[in-house]
This record gives C-alpha cells, structure tokens and sequence, in this order.
C-alpha cells in the first residue's frame, strides 16, 4: 500500500512537472529569452529528475518532453523522444555513481547534456555539415551557457529545500 | 544472492522499459507524415494550445487600442497611395498590352495567426492557425508586411507548420534589387542569412535590397527577403563550400523581424482573385 502511494505521488509529481514545463514554455519562455538566446528549462529539469531519481524516471520523464518539443517539427516526430529518452537514461544510470558535489560539475553536466541532445538531434536529422557545425556553434553553445547558469541556481534552491525538508523530519523524528 | 537476482530482475525490466520507448519513438518516426501532423495537432491542442491562446489574447487586449490608432494611420496612408497604385496599373495594363505581354501570376493572400513558437532555443519553425481546411497547402510561402518570412512545411486540418528562413535547409533564389544579379538565399549564422551563389565579378554592395527572383517555383518573385549588410571578395578559403574563392561571401539581414512574429500571410500563388493580380513577373 506504502510502495502504491509512493509510485501514485511520483506520477503526480511528475505530471506537475510537465504541466509546469508546458506553461513556461507557452507563457514565460519569451520573458528570460536574451538576444535570442533560449532558456532550455526542460533540459535542466531532465538532468535534476534523472539524476536524483534514477533511470527509469530519466528515460520515461526524457521521452514526455521529447516528445512534447517534437510536436512542433511534426516531420521528425519521435527523433526528440528517442534522443531525450536516451540521455534520461543514460544519465539516470550514473544517479549512484556520478558525486556531483560542486555546483560547478552539475553546471557542467547540464551544459554538455544540452549539447549532446542538440548534436544528436542534427546529426540524425541533417548529418555532419558546415550548417550543423554552425547551428551548434550559434544556438548551441551560448543556449548551453545560459541554461547552465541558470540550472546551477536551480540546483542551487532545490538543494536548499531539500536540506530544509530533512532538517524539518529530523527534528520531527527526535521529537516523537 | 537474493539481493544480486533483485538486482538481475530489476536491471531486465529496466531494459524492457528502454526498449519499449525506443520501439515507440521508432514507431512515430516512421509513421506517414499525415498522420505525425494529426498526432501534432492532437497534442498540442490538449497540452501548449490552451495556454498559447491565453498568452495569445492578452497580447492582443495589450496592444489593441495603439493598434487601431495604428492601423486608421495606416489605412489612410495606403488609401492615398492606392489612388496612385491605380494611375500605375492602368498605365502598366497600357503598356503591357502594347507589348502584347503575357498574362501575369496570380495569388490570393491568406491572413493567419502566430499560435506557437518552437519553445526550445532553435527559431526555425513555426505554427499558424490555418491548414488544409482554409485552404493552405504543403510549399505554400509565408510573408508579413515586411517581407518574406518563410514557407508551410506540414499541414494539418486548422494548423500548419510554417519553414522559417533561418533553418538549416531553407533554400530561395533571389536576385539584388539595384544590379539585378541573382544569388541563392540561405540561413547564416543567428538570425542573418546569407546570399550565395554569386561571382566575384558581379556588382553586389551593401545597402542593396534583397528580393526573391520568382526561380524554383514556390516563391513569386518580388518579395522582400533584407538587405546586405557585409560583402567579402577576397579570394580566400571559405568555411562554405559555394565560396572556394569564386564567390563572393554576402550578408543579408532579413527584413522581417523572426524572433516576433505575430500576424502572417500565406499566398497561395496562382489562384485568382477578382480584381488583383500579380504584376512582379519579369
């Protein structure tokens, strides 16, 4: 009954996410938009839930907002799902072996993950070309910059409320 | 032991779970593109499509009254002019029939909301409000009041993908205003593009107008693509493959603003409407 509540939570959970995903996207993306460059919030999320929850919920929660993003390129449906599904995979399997202490590294990671997903997604599309090279060089990289920073205060906050979260059923525990 | 055949089992339904997303991702990439397009439709109708109209209508309550304003200048402007647009036509028509010119293109303009922006970094696509029910078609060019925006990629029953000039693929022939030399237009790095295909030899300079040449069918010529902003003649090694030397290497800043797109037409060339015609066919 316990585990059902916990997987019951987890969806629910997870569901939030996307429908919070979803309305930035729609609404709020514009606003944090600088020069052009865009805030992949969905990567940042990626990497946070994979890593912090594993695998399985890297690959399920990768493949969503893949597939979320490949509704608006109908003619490669499917090819942000696989690429996504297979980062959330691969990143959720490092969740025990991966000791992202510094802010840096988690910075790091998402930086190189956005990058990843972006190479893999021309590469299958458009192959290996000059115009490849420049689409990462132009939209990649300073994107993958800026989520970056972003995503390392975002680590930055959730790492705060979880501490606090802990602090709060510690004490709960010693006063029971 | 146990614990290793736990670790067995839960390791076998982990790749199962892989397995089957990539089946499934696999399953949609193949998919005819008819039905990825509905799919499309069908999703984002239930997902980003109630909150794009939502931000879509408070933009419009936003900017409603200076647009009217706006728009009374403008039509009285566009009034004035039309009654000299009319002196020039029939002045053309005269002309035109003393040449015994053949008859000219003709197009119907379909006006259509933004709905959607692609929400990740890349400015390459984007979705309208029209599809096949409205009339649009696959290969249809795309325009605003500024110039050329791009062209219909895929078409749903209510809403199209529109090919934006700045994706990687995007091809059209164009020719410069002033010299008459022709190119082809193609995206470059951010929101510039770039004109190709043009000789050393040929008389291009900055501040040149941009428009496409009517060449490969699918747009009609005269359209405003932007304006040169950098030529480089120097005969040396490019990063492109078109500019080994031979080529000049040409900048062109679009005319229209992509990163704010908001009302565009579609033309749908070769469809006649009473009373206009296309007079731009060289």
């Amino acid at each position: 009954m316990l585990w059902g509540n916990v997987i019951f939570s987890k969806v629910l959970s997870g569901i939030l996410v996307l429908f919070l995903l979803i309305l930035f996207q729609s609404l709020l993306s514009g606003l944090v938009t600088i020069a052009g460059i865009k805030l992949d919030l969905a990567i940042i999320i990626l990497v946070y839930l994979a890593l912090r929850r594993g695998r399985n919920y890297g690959m399920i929660f990768g493949f969503l907002i893949g597939f979320l993003s490949d509704i608006f390129t109908p003619h490669t449906l499917g090819l942000g799902a696989l690429v996504k599904c297979l980062i959330g995979f691969t990143l959720g399997s490092f969740k025990d072996n991966l000791y992202l202490e510094s802010l840096y590294s988690k910075g790091a990671v998402i930086f190189l993950t956005l990058l990843l997903n972006d190479s893999l997604y021309y590469i299958i599309t458009t192959g290996v070309s000059d115009s490849t090279f420049r689409v990462l060089s132009h939209y990649s990289l300073p994107s993958a910059f800026y989520t970056s920073v972003v995503g390392m205060l975002i680590f930055l906050v959730a790492a705060k409320i979880h501490q606090e979260r802990l602090d709060a059923e510690k004490s709960s525990v010693q006063l029971e | 032991m146990e614990k290793f055949s736990f670790l067995i089992r839960a390791r076998k339904e982990t790749l199962l779970h892989l397995s089957t997303f990539i089946l499934l991702s696999l399953l949609l990439l193949i998919l005819p593109r008819s039905i990825k397009s509905d799919i499309s439709a069908f999703v984002f109708r239930f997902t980003y499509g109630p909150f794009y109209a939502l931000g879509n209508h408070v933009k419009e309550l936003e900017g409603v009254r200076e647009e009217n304003k706006r728009l009374h200048l403008r039509v009285m402007e566009f009034s004035l002019k039309n009654f000299w647009l009319n002196e020039e036509r029939l002045e053309n028509r005269r002309l035109r029939e003393l040449l015994d010119f053949r008859s000219e293109l003709k197009y119907k303009v379909i006006p259509a909301d933004l709905v959607a922006a692609e929400p990740n970094r890349r400015h390459f696509s984007v979705l309208i409000n029209k599809g096949t029910e409205e009339g649009i078609k696959k290969n249809m060019p795309v325009v605003n009041m500024h110039g050329l925006v791009g062209k219909t990629v895929d078409v749903s029953p209510h809403t199209s993908v529109v090919q934006l000039m700045t994706e990687p693929s995007f091809r059209v022939s164009a020719l410069d205003q002033r010299s008459r030399v022709y190119g082809i237009i193609r995206p470059g790095s951010g929101f510039t593009l770039r004109l190709g295909n043009v000789p050393l030899t040929e008389d291009v300079e900055v501040g040149d107008g941009v428009v496409s040449s009517g060449l490969g069918g699918i747009f009609p010529p005269g359209i405003k693509i932007g304006m040169v902003t950098a030529v480089e003649s120097q005969k040396t090694l490019s990063e492109e493959n078109f500019s080994f030397g031979i080529f000049k290497r040409i900048s062109v800043r679009p005319s229209v603003d992509l990163s704010s797109l908001e009302e565009v037409f579609v033309l749908e060339v070769e469809k006649a409407i009473e009373g206009e015609e296309w007079s731009g066919r060289e």
